[in-house]
């Protein structure tokens, strides 16, 4: 069995799962995240800069995450509710709460997702998958600092995007 | 809606960070990777599983699907057919790719669109690169006419008939230049560069597969701002029947618009190319043959700077030791008997010094300045000279040479 895909095997027993909840936060759709799991391990099965990668995690992670904002533009607005999983939809709200919630959470996705590639894997990373800025400046090979500032700076174009689409509806 | 500050932005990823799928779920999902992967290792095909795949994720499809099998098992049809038309992958045109053994390119610049430069490559069975020709169209060269240049057993060879010059040269820094470039020019590996880079994040592709098969698929690529290509946006036109690449188009962002810079045009995939092409037909008797080997310095493990002293340093000591043949090779171009008259009158006694050379950045070439001692009227005086230009030979940086005073 040639490196690359040793390496991608123990990837997929070490971090396997939590790049697959990843991508379920990032898509909200169950029925969708395993064959997006399969599309990211093909990619890197192929990927001669895995081999490179001086992370494999690392490397997935951001892979994963672009995967899933790619599925997202793809989808548009033809997304399905995690109705029975979502644990904020459980507990009583009405129906037409659960689509508002639901719909606020696709706004704040899709914001995310015209971020430019590195504050939206930083934001990503620190809001989802809480990830310290020291984490995350180990997984982008960046300062902390910089993570830190590029994070403020993207919650303030964040906060801008949804205000101004809020505006609209207005 | 609640407002929207910061808390609320929070509050809203808070609740998308608390989604856990089912763990039944995702050991379903892990297992199918799991079994994926091992079809992989075992030799099944990616490209086919994965568009089956891609094929049954649309319900609209499946239905389509399940009509089809039931047709053919009605009328007994053979539905796997590897002619039968798939949604189209970008790993498709990386398979392709793999079988090509012939190759005719054509670049071409907007600004002198009806000079492409031509290409005709041919690769080994193994992939890699066995032959090419170019033809260079003489804007690309100023003053030196067109060039034709061929590639051949690890042999260079630049013919320039205006000249009526013949250039050879078979090191491997020439070598590794034209393996670039063909590596730069191969479809197959500008597809598998752009796969590397969407999954990098670095670029974002969008796929346009036309209804009507006789249209090429059109995949735009464009850089996200963390991509360092020369190009901001790349646009390839991929053959729907053989999903090889037709065309590929870079342009450049300038003042908020894509602009054409670069088109390659791709003909005759897998028509072999006659041996004739990969020689040149019609070099005159009296062409001045050129052994780049011959002429200039090696640069071995000196820098830049380094390599350029020693070239100048030969030279003055060719020059003492009345030696104009070693002279002419580390001035080329000009011929020991020129050199004798432009040099022969002056009595060198010694190089006292040689200077730190100065890099003239625009024409990436040095001068280096040097002190002689020099024998006139029966005196010996000090002469201080600002030097000769230095510069590695075209195409080959790691053999220096005089190329001016």
């Amino acid at each position: 069995m040639i490196e690359r895909q040793k390496k991608i095997l123990q990837l997929l027993d070490t971090s396997g799962e939590r790049l697959h909840r990843l991508m379920a936060r990032l898509t909200r759709r169950e029925d969708t995240v395993g064959d997006l799991l399969q599309e990211l391990f093909i990619r890197l099965w192929n990927s001669k800069a895995f081999d490179k990668a001086e992370d494999p995690f690392a490397y997935a992670y951001r892979a994963a995450i672009n995967l899933a904002f790619e599925w997202r533009r793809k989808q548009k607005a033809s997304c399905q509710f995690l109705e029975e999983n979502c644990p904020a939809a459980e507990g009583g709200p009405s129906a037409l709460g659960k689509m508002i919630q639901a719909e606020e959470l696709e706004q704040v996705l899709n914001a995310t997702s015209k971020l430019t590639h590195l504050a939206r894997d930083v934001v990503v990373m620190h809001y989802i998958e809480q990830d310290s800025f020291e984490e995350i400046g180990r997984h982008l090979d960046k300062k902390p600092q910089y993570m830190r500032a590029l994070c403020a700076k993207a919650m303030a174009q964040l906060r801008e995007m949804l205000q101004s689409e809020d505006n609209q509806k207005i | 809606m609640s407002e929207i500050d910061k808390k609320e932005i929070k509050r809203r990823f808070e609740t998308i960070s608390q989604f856990e799928p089912g763990s039944e779920v995702t050991a379903r999902d892990l297992e199918k990777v799991r079994k994926r992967l091992a079809e992989q290792t075992s030799g099944q095909q990616p490209g086919e599983q994965k568009i089956w795949r891609i094929i049954m994720k649309s319900k609209i499809t499946k239905i389509a699907a399940a009509a089809v099998i039931v047709l053919a098992v009605i009328f007994s049809m053979t539905i796997f057919d590897k002619s039968m038309p798939l949604a189209y992958a970008i790993e498709q045109t990386i398979q392709a790719g793999h079988s090509v053994q012939y190759l005719h390119i054509r670049a071409i610049t907007p600004s002198h669109e009806d000079q492409p430069v031509e290409f005709w490559i041919e690769f080994a069975q193994d992939g890699q690169p066995k032959n090419m020709r170019l033809n260079l169209p003489d804007w690309m060269a100023p003053g030196g006419g067109p060039r034709e240049v061929i590639w051949k057993d690890n042999k260079k060879q630049e013919w320039l008939k205006e000249k009526n010059i013949l250039t050879t040269t078979e090191d491997e820094a020439s070598a590794a230049q034209i393996l670039k470039m063909i590596e730069n020019l191969d479809p197959k590996l500008a597809v598998t560069r752009l796969q590397e880079k969407q999954e990098q994040g670095k670029v974002e592709l969008e796929i346009n597969e036309p209804a009507d098969k006789a249209e090429p698929i059109i995949v735009t690529a464009t850089s996200t701002k963390e991509d360092d290509s020369s190009f901001q946006r790349m646009v390839l036109y991929i053959d729907q029947a053989t999903r090889l690449v037709n065309a590929i188009e870079g342009y450049k962002l300038i003042n908020g618009e894509y602009q054409l810079m670069k088109k390659l045009e791709f003909y005759d995939y897998n028509q072999p190319i006659d041996a004739k092409m990969f020689m040149f037909k019609d070099v005159s008797d009296d062409a001045e043959h050129i052994d780049l080997m011959t002429i200039g310095l090696a640069r071995g493990n000196l820098s830049d700077e380094e390599i350029a002293v020693e070239v100048v340093r030969q030279f003055l000591e060719a020059l003492i030791a009345k030696n104009y043949d070693k002279a002419s090779k580390l001035f080329p171009g000009v011929p020991a008997d020129d050199i004798k008259e432009m040099f022969g009158e002056v009595n060198i006694i010694r190089v006292v010094s040689m200077g730190k050379p100065i890099l003239y950045s625009e024409t990436n070439h040095f001068r280096v300045p040097y002190e002689l001692e020099v024998e006139m009227e029966g005196k010996i005086i000090l002469l201080k000279q600002q030097g000769p230009l230095v510069q590695h030979l075209a195409g080959q940086p790691d053999r220096w040479a005089i190329c001016g005073f």
